[in-house]
């Protein structure tokens, strides 16, 4: 009896997982099958999800274009340099964070001040003028530094820290452990759900970021992924078209160029997540306390 | 006595030195930029010309304007239906892919789930506009199968919210129920057991395990989405809306920026951004202050 | 003529240039010549830097921005000639024949450019020469930072340039003066670039045995005849009267030339008996609305307009269910899928025609909608002047070269300058080479831009289908270019005669009285507002701010 009915919830719970799985492959796959079909089949709207015409075209031109591969190369950079600073950041404002008010003087004082930041800014201006005073302007620093905290990362992870048992810190201190040694030895390891959770945030959100490298490059070469796509995929504004132009922009506008975009934009970091996703153990923490 | 400061809390606040000293130079020196907000900021003069200070005026002039009180509201029921959509979905998502037995296919169904994330507004309004096109669209030809009327759903004012708070939760359930599914992980496989032993169904150890488990994440989320309680998803909306449905459509952000189309209007975006900013702010504080006081308990 | 002249003029410069150079060499001997003093020696002393092309020796260096994109980049890729948009033919060229040394600040590329500009103004870091538009033009000004550059052009526009650069009127020039001095140099683009057609498949025409039409009541019968009578013969009935755009202005679709058809134009501002008045709240626009309105409700109007961009135009085009939509003359790019797709499509450009026997007017914004500055310390605002004198001899002079326009293998170059002056009749002007050399083998005596064009139509004539675009465009009939020559030749325009940047009132309540604007038409099109909601607007628009906005273009206008 209760192994039938423990069937009957499995094949509920798998079909509502298909259904979601799918409302969310459909449109990617519509959009895959435009990027390997025929550019006037696409344009006129008639591609659903099996590709028509099929051609190579458009990544054949995306993935020749050097200045796509330089603006990878800017965005795997800026990805693994912000992401590991992220994480480190992280990591080193969570754990005291993450500790009662008595074990922290000021604690609270210290929470708010990186809240406060979560929520107030002075805007573009001064955030743009600041950065180009700091002389970092077209470097990849200037993608990584101003971005270096990242609070809503750093309160998510103050929140798991706190679910440690207490009783593993007390002992190691009774070893005369310093705070270095528990936060290595045991924090982060009973952490790594949320440390994969909150390194995916960060690495996301590197990697679709696109206005800072818009306005904080001085040349082109400089872009990082997104924001060569974001270039490309513009409207221009077609009262200047003089007809040599035009006739590049009815070229570039091509819908399988920007599918080709999409996917070729979105793909390498659509796969991180299943790395990352070995390090959702369940159990970390009661275990730790029964050794 | 010193010595045990030294030991026990002097690395605590070293730690917190190299993010404190960039959150400085990075977010705080930008902030004394509010200042615009104050003034008629005429883009030229730059940052420290000779500007214009005009206290309190860009505040008035966005308060007087005619739309601006059917653009708040709509800005504060789009926002609340997103964020308690998003949260059920989210939650209840993560406890369904909890639920799948094959570890495999788990993962895949996770990875899967989380692409529209990556997909722009632009694109995705592309596709809606065919998807729910009165006029042979998918979902309407569903309708007129089932024998009723089509439905122009995004030139209708009672639809249009519903149309941005579904795709808005479609495009991001499957990223946001990640940091519940992490939250699950750190519950005491044990207590799943002793459930089963006396008898629990899935649903009631959801209920009694599960749920009460990742509470604290849950608040956290919570109060955290109050920080978005005025932003209604510029992006989406700009990409979906039209004038027919300004009247429900039409949010803050649309509208600020619309008044920068002509001419650059620094001094009244920034006045409003500053308001948003504020409301978060006494809200979420509001929240801390509560769950300290009620639950003993802070947020952050 | 004006080419002869030109000639004349220019040998007569050159020759100047010579001997003021040879002389100055020569002058070198003696001690340092103190360029700023006017007073020693006239001419003689003052060396070719003071002639409109002449040479800076030694070489100055002078700073700017720039934007590039996509097309450019890809060019300067296939051309594989190490050519960057920073260091190329152009900009060597520059420097070899004016002594100028270009450093560009920044480069940015599409949208990020315009970003970037607004962002650079706001820190009040800008580069010593840029290209800004009417509103930062004015704000500039009135900030002091930038020069007054009445005398430069006066002084040092060379005689071809001036004869280009006047040929769009006096608008671009006034729009930078101010208290009667002129702050920028006009970045001249043609203003006939922006006249709309009425793009009608003369296929359909065909198979419904309809005439082409003469009137706008033609066009109507001709909007009914195709949202009824299946002209695509497919017996569906998918097909539309009149391509609709959800914006105005944007093309293809924008309805703005259906207004026009009917006498009204709206956002521009036009006399009328003697006053300057606002076109979207004259009550033309009231008949041309209730017209819409009517076309909607019998379905010539796709009922999801409102939610569709150009891009779905587009794809509505190409799957054949619009046959007529206004577009720009370069519309025909946009429809090459359509004809790929679709062989028998037959795209015609009309003239906009007019109701109850009115001639149609077609509206003209002023084409340049950018103005160069010079910052206030800057030592050679002259630079500038100096670098589009050489553009436009390079690109249409009698020493002009070809491979700075575009290589023989057909990849553009004409790009890769950091200053651009459009002709404004040069599409006229190729059309006019397409009508006398298509058919000869021999091109010299065309201008290297014109040469291209006349190319494309020799390839499209010798089978190239892809070419399509291009020969709808400069066909010697029925094309783009032949319509607006007709415009042109009977002056079927209704200028803006506002043509300054945007007053104060204009930037306050720009985002309500759009707003308004768009709310009221849409809603009266789709018929969930009556026609005579059209009054309750103009009443409106002048309360919510019309009424300030008209005081100040009249206060304008007496002072320009």
């Amino acid at each position: 009896m209760i192994i039938n009915r423990i069937r009957m919830t499995d094949i509920v719970v798998c079909t509502i997982a298909a259904i979601l799985m799918l409302l969310c492959l459909i449109p990617f796959l519509h959009v895959v099958a435009v990027s390997f079909s025929n550019s006037a089949l696409a344009t006129a709207g008639k591609i659903t999800f099996i590709p028509r015409g099929f051609t190579l075209v458009a990544y054949d031109y995306l993935l020749s274009q050097i200045v796509f591969w330089k603006a990878m190369f800017v965005s795997v950079e800026r990805v693994l340099l912000g992401g590991s600073l992220n994480l480190l950041l992280t990591i080193l404002i969570a754990y005291p964070l993450s500790k009662e008010n008595k074990q922290l003087h000021l604690r609270t004082f210290y929470v708010w001040i990186f809240a406060f930041t979560m929520l107030f800014s002075g805007g573009l201006i001064p955030w743009y003028m600041l950065i180009h005073k700091l002389g970092l302007m077209d470097s990849i620093w200037a993608l990584v530094l101003p971005s270096a905290v990242p609070v809503f990362n750093v309160i998510v992870l103050l929140n798991f820290f706190r679910q440690t048992p207490k009783e593993l810190e007390e002992s190691a201190l009774i070893d005369g452990a310093g705070h270095l040694r528990i936060l290595v030895s045991i924090y982060l390891p009973l952490a790594l759900p949320s440390l994969a959770t909150i390194t995916l945030f960060s690495l996301v959100g590197h990697w679709n970021s696109w206005f800072d490298g818009l306005v904080l490059m001085n040349s082109p070469q400089n872009y990082p992924l997104q924001t060569y796509l974001q270039t490309v995929i513009v409207q221009m504004d077609t009262s200047r078209l003089s007809t040599l132009d035009a006739e590049q922009f009815a070229l570039l506008s091509d819908k399988t160029i920007k599918a080709a975009q999409i996917i070729v934009g979105s793909l390498p970091i659509i796969m991180v997540y299943p790395f990352l996703q070995k390090y959702f153990v369940k159990g970390l923490v009661i275990g730790s306390v029964k050794g | 006595m010193f010595k045990s400061f030294v030991k026990r809390e002097a690395p605590l606040h070293l730690m917190l030195i190299p993010g404190l000293a960039l959150v400085v130079i990075f977010s705080y020196l930008p902030m004394a930029g509010i200042v615009i907000a104050f003034q008629d900021f005429i883009p030229a003069k730059g940052l420290f010309g000779n500007q214009k200070w005009v206290g309190i005026e860009n505040f008035i002039y966005v308060a007087d304007l005619p739309s601006t009180m059917k653009v708040v509201m709509n800005t504060l029921q789009i926002a609340i239906m997103k964020i308690v959509s998003n949260l059920l979905v989210q939650i209840a998502v993560a406890l369904i892919l909890n639920e799948l037995l094959f570890a495999r296919f788990k993962k895949f169904v996770q990875t899967i789930i989380y692409m529209p994330h990556f997909l722009s507004w632009i694109i995705i309004s592309g596709m809606l506009v065919d998807i729910l096109s009165p006029s042979g669209g998918i979902v309407n030809r569903l309708i007129v199968a089932l024998g009723f009327e089509p439905i122009f759903f995004l030139g209708s004012n009672a639809w249009f919210p519903y149309i941005l708070v579904l795709s808005e939760v479609w495009k991001g359930f499957g990223f946001g129920s990640i940091i519940f599914l992490a939250a699950i992980t750190g519950i005491d496989p044990q207590l799943y057991e002793a459930a089963r032993v006396d008898g629990a169904s899935r649903l009631r150890q959801i209920w009694h395990i599960t749920l009460p488990g990742i509470r604290m994440i849950i608040v956290l989320m919570c109060v955290l989405s109050l920080g978005s309680i005025l932003n209604a998803g510029f992006d989406q909306v700009f990409n979906l809306y039209s004038p027919i449905v300004y009247d429900s459509g039409d949010i803050i952000d649309t509208m600020v920026y619309r008044m920068g189309v002509l001419d650059a209007q620094f001094g009244v975006a920034t006045a409003v951004g500053l308001f948003q900013s504020l409301v978060s702010f006494i809200l979420i504080s509001i929240a801390y202050y509560l769950a300290y006081r009620l639950a003993d308990y802070r947020i952050f | 003529m004006l080419k002869k002249w030109g000639i004349i003029c220019l040998s007569a410069i050159m020759i100047t240039a010579i001997f003021t150079g040879c002389s100055n060499s020569s002058n070198n001997t003696s001690s340092p010549p103190p360029s700023n003093t006017p007073e020693s020696s006239g001419a003689v002393n003052n060396s070719a830097k003071n002639e409109p092309l002449g040479k800076y020796d030694p070489p100055i260096s002078i700073g700017m921005i720039r934007q590039t994109s996509d097309s450019a980049e890809a060019n300067l890729q296939k051309l594989n000639t190490g050519e960057t948009t920073e260091d190329n033919r152009w900009t060597r060229m520059y420097e070899e024949k004016l002594g100028i040394k270009i450093k560009f600040d920044w480069i940015a590329k599409g949208e990020a450019f315009d970003q970037k500009r607004k962002l650079t103004l706001a820190t009040g870091d800008i580069p010593e020469f840029m290209a800004v538009n009417a509103s930062e033009l004015k704000q500039l000004y009135e900030a002091g930072l930038i020069q007054d550059m009445t005398d430069v052009y006066k002084n040092y526009v060379s005689d071809f340039a001036k004869g280009i650069m006047e040929l769009d009127g006096s608008n671009p020039f006034d729009a930078a003066t101010f208290d009667g001095k002129m702050y920028a140099i006009p970045n001249i683009w043609s203003s006939y670039d922006s006249a709309r057609f009425l793009w009608i498949r003369y296929d359909w025409l065909q198979n419904l045995g309809l005439p082409e039409p003469e009137t706008m009541e033609d066009v109507l019968k001709i909007s009914e005849a195709f949202a009824t009578r299946d002209p695509d013969g497919n017996s569906k009935k998918d097909t539309f009267g009149l391509g609709a755009n959800r914006s105005l202005e944007d093309e293809p679709g924008g309805l703005q030339p259906f207004f026009n058809a009917f006498g009204a134009y709206p956002e521009i501002w036009f006399e009328k008996q003697g006053e300057l008045v606002y076109g979207t709240v004259q009550p033309e626009m009231k008949t041309a609305l209730l017209k819409l309105q009517q076309m909607y409700k019998s379905g010539e109007i796709d009922k999801e307009f409102a939610v569709k961009d150009s891009a779905k135009v587009i794809e509505d085009v190409a799957s054949g269910k619009i046959g007529m939509l206004f577009g720009g003359h370069w519309a025909p790019f946009y429809f090459q899928a359509a004809k790929d797709l679709d062989p028998a499509l037959d795209l015609r450009p009309y003239a906009i025609p007019g109701m109850n026997g009115e001639t149609g007017l077609v509206q003209l914004p002023m084409g340049t909608s950018s103005w160069w500055v010079a910052r206030k310390d800057a030592k050679n605002p002259e630079a500038i002047m100096k670098l589009i004198n050489m553009q436009l001899e390079i690109s249409l002079g009698e020493t002009a070269d070809e491979t700075f326009t575009r290589t023989a293998e057909g990849l553009d170059t004409w790009g890769m300058s950091p200053v651009y002056i459009q002709h404004p009749e040069i599409n006229i002007m190729s059309w006019n080479a397409v009508k006398n050399y298509v058919d000869k083998d021999d091109l010299t005596g065309v201008d290297p831009i014109s040469k291209q064009i006349v190319k494309y139509v020799k390839k499209y004539k010798e089978g190239d289908n892809k070419q399509w675009s291009m020969y709808t465009i400069y066909a010697p009939s029925k094309s783009s270019m032949e319509v607006l020559d007709f415009y042109i030749k009977n002056d079927r325009f209704q200028r803006n005669m506002f043509y300054a940047a945007p007053t104060p009132s204009m930037v306050k309540r720009n985002e309500t009285l759009k707003k308004l604007r768009e709310e009221t038409f849409t809603k009266i099109i789709i018929g969930d507002s009556s026609i005579d909601e059209f009054d309750n607007y103009v009443e409106q628009w002048k309360t919510l701010g019309g009424n300030d906005i008209m005081k100040e273009v009249a206060e304008w206008r007496k002072s320009s």
